[in-house]
């Protein structure tokens, strides 16, 4: 008994535990009071119980997507798209709907700080921290210094940069305008083009507006009479979005202009193909499929935008005239931050107010941006989270978060939205626009205020919205629809108007053909000979939503990595390293270097390695820090000096393998989790179908329609059990008339189907499960020993040959299939019979029910599961204070010892139930939406009741593309897939066996 | 060695457990808890027959029945100071406001309620009923299917101080959801017409669906037993 417990020692703890357990279960009265506490004066909009919507904009990157805000007693719990917005189209993104981890985040700032930098923080009070600015500015204007100061923003698009224009105006500083990515184009229309062309544009991830744009891009690709949109993508490497490419078209890196140039008829198709290795053939291809499909160019994305990227974008704006598409450059011109990094350096600043997405982190490491802020006598922070600018700032007036704020937005021309707090604050902090309003105040003098004559930011905005709805009824009905779009009555307004974004900005000059064909030159010594592309994450953006737990636990999309930063690598390229899946290595630049581990995979050029931005944070709270590398340090200062715009492409790197791959990886298992070990193969079985479209023509001409009509027949039965005869089965079974649950014929059975030509594998499903259904969040550790407990998976395959390195090598992967997988609902469903007590069961209406309260955790039934969609809590995982704020009050929270799983949102069933029987009535087709229904930016699912035949679901059902996953188990899954639609012959991505081996598929049992 | 004392204790502990309580709480007037304010049911529901829905404002159309705002009690006990509440607590009520001996609203119990008011503090009620969180109890489809309160809460309009009536056990639900609990006529009447389990089980009936082995066992099923019903 040298560890464990003493005998002394259990009994205290035997004595203890009994008379609090004897306590806790029997007398409220006495040990454990569980109080009601009532409002005072109840809140006008709150009915306990029942949730309370707000619209409001999202604004967690530029697209402002239109959201409704879920609320339980005043506090956020969730976020949906605003179906009447023109931009979100009612869906959301991942990151979207992880705003409200940045609002409880447990990391914020939670009140103004006096820092002395490096030494300690005092929490002041508002006041106080107000009156030192002010302070600040008078002294330095009594001195006739107020030119010293300048204030570091983001392009607002919006009030906010009329105040603040004004704001630095009256006290006579100066405002430096630096965003990231702010310059993309978030106007575009293609959802009808037959051609979509995107130069490095990771338009279904971060670039310009992805969740508009993956929902045309979902119209784009729907099958239409034989014919369906081609999408190309051109660049050095495959995120998400070239993932999802029809054709992948990889010029040698600095030469995309040359093809864009060529397609754009500036420069001839031999040259071109000489230039970036792109045969001549592709190149007339291209051109005429552009020509003909009516095609869009989309571009540059921030992977490839070098030096010479105005030719790229004259190019492309060549190619889209007519289409009224212009790339923009006013807000993208990095030039003015450099020349303040400079004054800074040379001191030439005294006071610096940034409210920028911190520049301390996400611009390039030789800009030197921090050492530059230490020479700034008095820096302020608006910052919400300590990050690496505002760590170095003297006093931090942290902002609301947007779920906090009355604000409006501008995303494109015509589109004004509104950001409406979904709550009261959860800390004390103060919104920007009423911080500078007070201090205008306390300036006092009449020159200072003058133009800004409102006290509170929300009357500022409200004269803002004088000429757009300036009525108090206007006003309500804008708020209500969360903003005023275009078929809203917005012409011949007079008045302020919130400013147009600057999409329209100067046109880039058009340049010269000869310097057309250049290749745009890489820097680097010799020895560095692998050219770098730093990439825009979809889950981080440029790492400003890098300290969600939900995103950091979101695998990515492309490598399923998540918690962590990786080197992508061409097969070849790591034989030539010495370097195996996960291996580490040393990646380093003339401006620095970063160690991290390599992700091998075919989906980067053999001359390129691409590493993602966003991670490897000094500073943002517990679960970023120590996580991942952050790519900046990379790179230079370096701008195209036609348009200023930041060129992030354009270095060479040497990388040396450093370390083998640890034992535990501090990243889950390359690949996939170890569920799905080593599945980016289907290996014969079938997972994730694609047919192709001349295929999909003859399905239907040949009236093969009958067969989905089958499955529908047979999910019809009894709880949607329907044995079918089986040779094989063993005598008597199954039983006659054997049932389980109450089984009714004719009652509802729930069912779903899945596109998967229109899934773009992004994910915002999973964090929308996330978000609806309290998941907790695992961590690292527990990621890579599969335990991850995603209800919902995007599983990830890849076309063509892809069983051994060299295969995968020389094919393109062009045919990449996306497959969301979660419980599939099975009518005669192997987990139900094995549990031991009943807590995985039939419910009435066809789902497979799992009952948490009675789970002992046996795991029988994950282990039984041919889906491997049941989950298990090995711990009780905890939701820190205020995550737990978030949690949805209508699903009960797991603990230690309890398998759980997708129930189709069962919550919102019974509340749709309850409404009905309310109303006295059915239930209506489409009135159950589950979280992932919900958000879905391409519309990929179809719920509901496969009983009606009149359904949405019976009706995509019955489509030819129909089939359902290890339908041969004979499990009757209520998920039907919808086969992908490939526009050449599907690669079949199945292993085969050599052929010598082979064996017909179809061989009869012996 | 460890072992088995450890799993010798948790066997103790199960065996506390289980034979020191049985059910959430006691159902006995003399367990009643006490209050931080002496109200009682039996006055307000009971002698002046206010009824239910007009402090448990929210029991019809949400799964909570809602506990009174601090507000409404004073809306009765100070006619006139709901409208303009104290913003602060150094705003006190003039004197003519606050109940006097020999007032209809007086009671010593009720300036502990100005108390509160005047501080802008919310009443620290004791919980009575409570589920364990892995229960959904939707108060609105039992209230608007036309059950009374007191068929689940016992006499409340007779009670000093409410105890827990029912056990609230699993059974107990299941019982009344199996209609083997009795109801009165007038509920009886009222659940048949909203219930849409009775709706449901008779269209299928008349569509001629067969109703599987159900029928027999509880003919006078009134709503869902399925676990999943309000366990999720």
């Amino acid at each position: 008994m040298s560890e464990g417990i003493k005998r002394r020692d259990f009994l205290k703890v035997l004595g203890v535990s009994g008379a609090g357990a004897a306590a806790a279960g029997c007398s409220p009265g006495k040990t454990e009071i569980s109080r009601l506490i009532p409002y005072v004066v109840p809140a006008e909009e709150i009915v306990p119980g029942v949730p309370t919507w707000y619209t409001s904009t999202c604004r967690e990157c530029p697209a402002g997507c239109g959201v409704r805000v879920e609320t339980h007693e005043g506090r956020v719990t969730k976020l949906e798209g605003n179906p009447d917005n023109p931009i979100s189209h009612g869906n959301l993104c991942a990151r979207g709907q992880a705003a409200p981890q940045g609002l409880y985040h447990p990391d914020r700032y939670q009140g103004p700080l006096a820092r002395e930098v490096g030494v300690r923080e005092n929490t002041i009070a508002w006041s106080v921290a107000e009156g030192q600015l002010a302070d600040r500015i008078k002294a330095l204007r009594a001195a006739g210094r107020g030119n010293r100061i300048v204030f570091l923003t983001k392009r607002y698009d919006g009030t906010m940069d009329r105040l603040v224009d004004d704001w630095v105006a009256a006290i006579g500083a100066r405002r430096v305008i630096y965003d990231n990515w702010k310059d993309q184009n978030r106007a575009l229309q293609f959802a009808d083009a037959g051609y979509l062309l995107s130069f490095g544009a990771d338009f279904l991830e971060t670039w310009g507006s992805p969740v508009d744009y993956a929902w045309q891009y979902a119209q784009m690709r729907d099958a239409r009479n034989g014919k369906r949109g081609k999408f190309v993508w051109v660049g050095p490497h495959r995120p998400l979005t070239g993932l999802n490419a029809d054709e992948w078209v990889a010029p040698n890196p600095g030469t995309e202009h040359v093809l864009a140039q060529a397609l754009a008829g500036r420069v001839d198709v031999p040259t071109a193909s000489r230039t970036t290795g792109v045969s001549t053939e592709v190149i007339d291809r291209m051109a005429r499929e552009f020509r003909e499909g009516n095609g869009v160019a989309l571009g540059p994305g921030a992977a490839i935008a070098g030096k010479n990227q105005a030719q790229l974008i004259s190019a492309i704006d060549a190619l889209n005239a007519g289409r009224g598409a212009v790339s923009s450059t006013a807000d993208a011109d990095i030039r003015p931050v450099l020349e303040l990094v400079q004054q800074m350096r040379g001191g030439g600043i005294e006071l610096l107010l940034v409210d920028a997405p911190d520049p301390g982190y996400t611009l390039p490491g030789s800009v030197g941006f921090n050492d530059a802020l230490k020479k700034v006598p008095y820096k302020v922070s608006f910052a919400t989270f300590p990050d690496a600018t505002s760590l170095e700032c003297d006093l931090v007036l942290p902002n609301h978060h947007f779920l906090e704020s009355w604000d409006d937005y501008v995303p494109r021309p015509g589109v004004h939205e509104i950001v409406q707090p979904g709550m009261r604050p959860v800390f004390n902090t103060k919104q920007t626009g009423d911080v500078l309003l007070s201090v205008a105040q306390l300036l006092g003098t009449p020159n200072v205020s003058a133009g800004i004559t409102a006290t509170t930011y929300y009357d500022y905005l409200r004269a803002s919205w004088a000429a757009v709805a300036g009525s108090r009824d206007a006003w309500r009905d804008a708020v209500l629809r969360g903003g005023v779009y275009p078929a809203a009555p917005a012409a011949g307004v007079t008045g302020f108007v919130p400013p147009p974004p600057s999409t329209a900005g100067a046109a880039v000059p058009v340049p010269a053909g000869e310097s057309a064909a250049q290749p745009m030159p890489f820097e680097g010594e010799s020895d560095a000979q692998l050219h770098l592309v730093v990439y825009p994450s979809y889950r981080f953006y440029d790492g400003r939503t890098a300290n969600r737990p939900w995103l950091l636990e979101l695998p990515d999309p492309v490598t399923k990595v998540s918690w962590g930063s990786v080197v992508e690598v061409h097969p070849r390229t790591a034989d030539d390293l010495g370097v195996e899946q996960g291996d580490y290595v040393t990646v380093s630049s003339a401006y620095g270097k970063l160690t991290a581990p390599v992700y091998v995979w075919p989906g980067v050029r053999p001359d390129t390695i691409a590493i993602q931005a966003g991670l490897g944070h000094p500073a943002f709270g517990r679960f970023t820090e120590g996580k991942g590398v952050n790519p900046n340090v990379l790179l230079p200062a370096a701008y195209d000096p036609a348009t200023g715009r930041a060129a992030s492409y354009g270095v060479r790197v040497k990388v040396v393998k450093e370390r083998d791959k640890p034992l535990n990886l501090p990243f889950s298992p390359v690949d996939g989790r170890l569920f799905e070990a080593g599945n980016r193969l289907q290996r014969d079985r079938e997972i994730a179908e694609a047919v192709s479209i001349a295929d999909l023509a003859g399905l239907q001409k040949k009236g093969e329609g009958e067969i989905p009509g089958e499955r529908i027949e047979e999910l019809r039965g009894y709880g949607g059990f329907t044995p079918v005869p089986v040779e094989t089965a063993p005598a008597g079974y199954p039983p006659p008339e054997s049932r389980y649950g109450q089984y009714i014929q004719g009652a509802t059975r729930w069912a779903m189907t899945v596109d998967l030509n229109r899934c773009i594998g992004c994910g915002a499903c999973v964090t929308a499960c996330y978000a609806e259904n309290n998941i907790p969040v695992v961590g690292p550790k527990e990621v890579a020993r599969g335990r991850a407990l995603e209800w919902m998976r995007i599983e990830r395959y890849f076309g063509p040959g892809s069983d051994d390195a060299q295969a995968m090598a020389d094919d393109a992967t062009d045919d990449v299939r996306f497959l969301p997988m979660f419980c599939q609902q099975c009518g005669n469903a192997p987990c139900e019979t094995v549990c031991p007590v009943y807590a995985a069961y039939h419910t009435a209406d066809g789902l497979n029910g799992q009952v948490y309260n009675r789970c002992v955790g046996t795991r029988y039934c994950a282990n039984n599961c041919p889906y491997k969609v049941r989950y298990f809590n090995w711990w009780t995982y905890e939701f820190v204070e205020p995550l737990n704020w978030q949690l949805n009050p209508d699903v009960a929270v797991r603990e230690k010892g309890v398998m759980e799983k997708c129930t189709f949102c069962v919550q919102r069933i019974r509340e749709v139930e309850r409404t009905a029987q309310a109303q006295n009535r059915p239930i209506k087709d489409g009135e159950v939406v589950p979280a992932c229904v919900q958000t879905c930016p391409t519309e990929v699912f179809t719920f509901g009741n496969i009983q009606d035949p009149n359904s949405e679901v019976t009706q995509a059902a019955h489509s030819v593309r129909s089939y359902r996953v290890f339908e041969e188990l004979n499990t009757q899954p209520a998920i039907v897939y919808l086969k992908r639609v490939t526009l050449g012959e599907p690669k079949h991505s199945t292993y085969r066996e050599p052929p010598a081996a082979a064996e017909p598929a179809n061989a009869p049992a012996h | 060695m460890t072992r088995v004392l450890s799993l010798a204790g948790a066997v103790v502990i199960a065996a506390v457990t289980l034979v020191g309580c049985r059910g959430p709480g006691a159902q006995t007037a003399a367990a009643a808890p006490t209050q931080p304010i002496y109200f009682m049911h039996s006055v307000h529901a009971g002698q002046n027959q206010i009824p239910c829905m007009y402090c448990h404002y929210t029991a019809d159309r949400s799964v909570d029945a809602g506990i009174p705002s601090v507000r409404v009690c004073v809306g009765c006990h100070v006619p006139g100071s709901s409208i303009t509440p104290p913003a602060q607590a150094a705003l006190a009520f003039p004197a003519v406001d606050r109940p006097q001996k020999g007032d209809t609203l007086y009671h010593h119990e009720a300036l502990k309620l100005l108390d509160y008011w005047q501080r802008q503090q919310p009443i620290p009620w004791v919980r009575i009923h409570k589920l364990p969180e892995h229960v959904k109890f939707p108060h609105m489809m039992h209230v608007n299917a036309g059950l009374k309160c007191q068929t689940c809460h016992g006499p409340v309009q007779k009670m000093d101080k409410v105890y827990q009536f029912a056990s609230l056990q699993m059974g107990w639900c299941v019982d009344c959801h199996r209609g083997k609990t009795p109801l009165s006529p007038a509920e009886e009447k009222s659940v048949e017409e909203h219930s849409s389990f009775i709706r449901q089980i008779k269209e299928l009936r008349q569509s001629g669906s067969d109703l599987g082995g159900f029928e027999g066992a509880y003919p006078k099923q009134r709503a869902s037993t399925d676990c999943v019903a309000c366990h999720y």
